[in-house]
């Protein structure tokens, strides 16, 4: 009978140093203090207009989705354009607010385009912004950025503050920038968007590799161990890249190499 | 609860009912406090993150589709924000050689403090059932629901972190026939 002694001799331990006292769940004092979400829940209709739209949004197909933000915490949003960015000429493209995932990401898309792929062949296409759950944002505000910054992207009137590369066991994944932009009115955003030459790479992380790379990160916070540093010209700029090295739980190494500006 | 009257709970809640939103609130905020709790070691830290984190569940209650799992819902909201708050150094990564919370409480024992530093060495999932089934007694039901994964997976998952956790106090210098685990 000893072993569920020491089991129960454990628990006792495991509840004195975690266990807390109950925490008081106040819903009245959570309401007062959260006017503006009490607001929107009550005024919620059984089916609101955006749900309606993102049914009509999953008829239609072909968006390439990506998610490398969630890993590359430092960038806030992630814009996936650079399948329709070879067009001639500039299009003003009109992006809409499609509604939230379950995680909370807020989905923007613009209408479907046709774009040439070649001997005579055109698919349809549309870009796809996605913005961190976490942020509190003015969808309506957020939207006519994406159309502003589609337009400067377009023109390459954008300055290239960051570019994120990856090793995964040696293989090179395609790779992000960070680009700043300076908007009309002098707001500056800074958006990470693929690097379109090396999009034809293979992305080896699964979505859980991605996730403990993540956190893995995370940990590294204030204490990064670099063991590389090299100098490397990107878009006509020389970026200094420092490299650290992550080893996931199934053995994937991991090398990811951030570059700033000299 | 029963799984169907927290159902309706959540469905009247995104139709506007925030009566029903409150019983979701008075049902989850404990196991919300733990799930953050168990990522940022900070208790303050978790009650502020608990709070937040149905703030935006009220307010994005409406895209959730899957109503059954809205436990799982609002841990993945818990979680995110938790993360965004290590983001910001807000709070603090947890790292098993620079536990923040044990270097902050300097009048706690040697062997609390082991036992803190068995908990957070473990991994992600691992430590979040610790945490939730000691923080504030959660049964293996309430764990199933919030971590989205079934009774018979909790159950074996917490006895396989608790051997761990008996190993780590092991090879610490705790007395490994005292914690030893069945």
């Amino acid at each position: 009978m000893k072993r569920p002694e020491n089991d129960k001799l454990l628990d006792e331990a495991l509840s004195e140093v975690i266990g807390s006292e109950k925490s008081g769940t106040d819903f009245e004092k959570w309401k007062q203090r959260h006017p503006e979400a009490v607001e929107m829940l009550t005024s919620r209709t059984s089916r609101s207009s955006r749900e309606v739209l993102e049914e009509i949004e999953r008829s239609k197909t072909m968006f390439v989705r990506r998610r490398a933000w969630k890993v590359a915490a430092v960038v806030a949003i992630m814009i996936c354009a650079g399948a329709i960015a070879t067009t001639v000429g500039l299009k003003v493209r009109k992006y809409y607010f499609v509604g939230r995932e379950p995680d909370g990401t807020y989905v923007f898309k613009t209408e479907p385009e046709k774009v040439d792929i070649g001997d005579g062949r055109t698919v349809s296409r549309k870009a796809g912004t996605w913005v961190d759950p976490n942020r509190t944002i003015d969808v309506e505000k957020k939207r006519r950025d994406f159309e502003e910054i589609d337009l400067l992207r377009q023109q390459d009137a954008r300055e290239l503050v960051g570019v994120g590369e990856e090793e995964v066991n040696g293989k090179l994944q395609p790779r992000s920038f960070i680009f700043k932009y300076v908007l009309a009115e002098g707001r500056e955003k800074t958006v990470g968007e693929p690097d379109p030459d090396t999009q034809d790479r293979e992305d080896s992380l699964t979505g859980t590799n991605k996730e403990e790379l993540l956190r893995l990160c995370l940990q590294r916070v204030g204490k990064e161990e670099y063991f590389g540093i090299e100098e490397k010209e990107v878009r006509g700029r020389v970026f200094v890249f420092k490299r650290q090295r992550f080893v996931l739980s199934d053995g994937t190494e991991v090398i990811v190499s951030t570059g700033k500006p000299k | 609860m029963e799984p169907d009257s927290e159902t309706k709970l959540v469905e009247a809640a995104q139709n506007g009912h925030l009566e029903s939103f409150g019983a979701l609130y008075e049902r989850y905020h404990s196991s919300m406090v733990a799930l953050a709790y168990s990522m940022l070691a900070d208790r303050d830290l978790a009650e502020d993150v608990a709070q937040d984190v149905f703030a935006i569940a009220c307010r994005d209650i409406g895209s959730l589709k899957s109503k059954e799992r809205f436990a799982a819902w609002l841990a993945g909201i818990c979680r995110n924000v938790s993360r965004q708050m290590l983001r910001t150094n807000k709070g603090k990564p947890v790292a098993l050689d620079d536990d923040p919370a044990a270097q902050n409480q300097d009048d706690m024992d040697d062997r609390r403090e082991v036992i803190r530093r068995a908990v957070w060495s473990l991994r992600e999932p691992e430590r979040e059932l610790i945490v939730m089934r000691y923080f504030d007694g959660f049964s293996q039901g309430q764990i199933s629901e919030v971590l989205d994964i079934s009774p018979q997976a909790v159950n074996g998952r917490l006895v396989r972190a608790k051997r761990k956790i008996a190993k780590y106090l092991k090879r610490n210098g705790l007395s490994g026939d005292d914690y030893e685990t069945s």
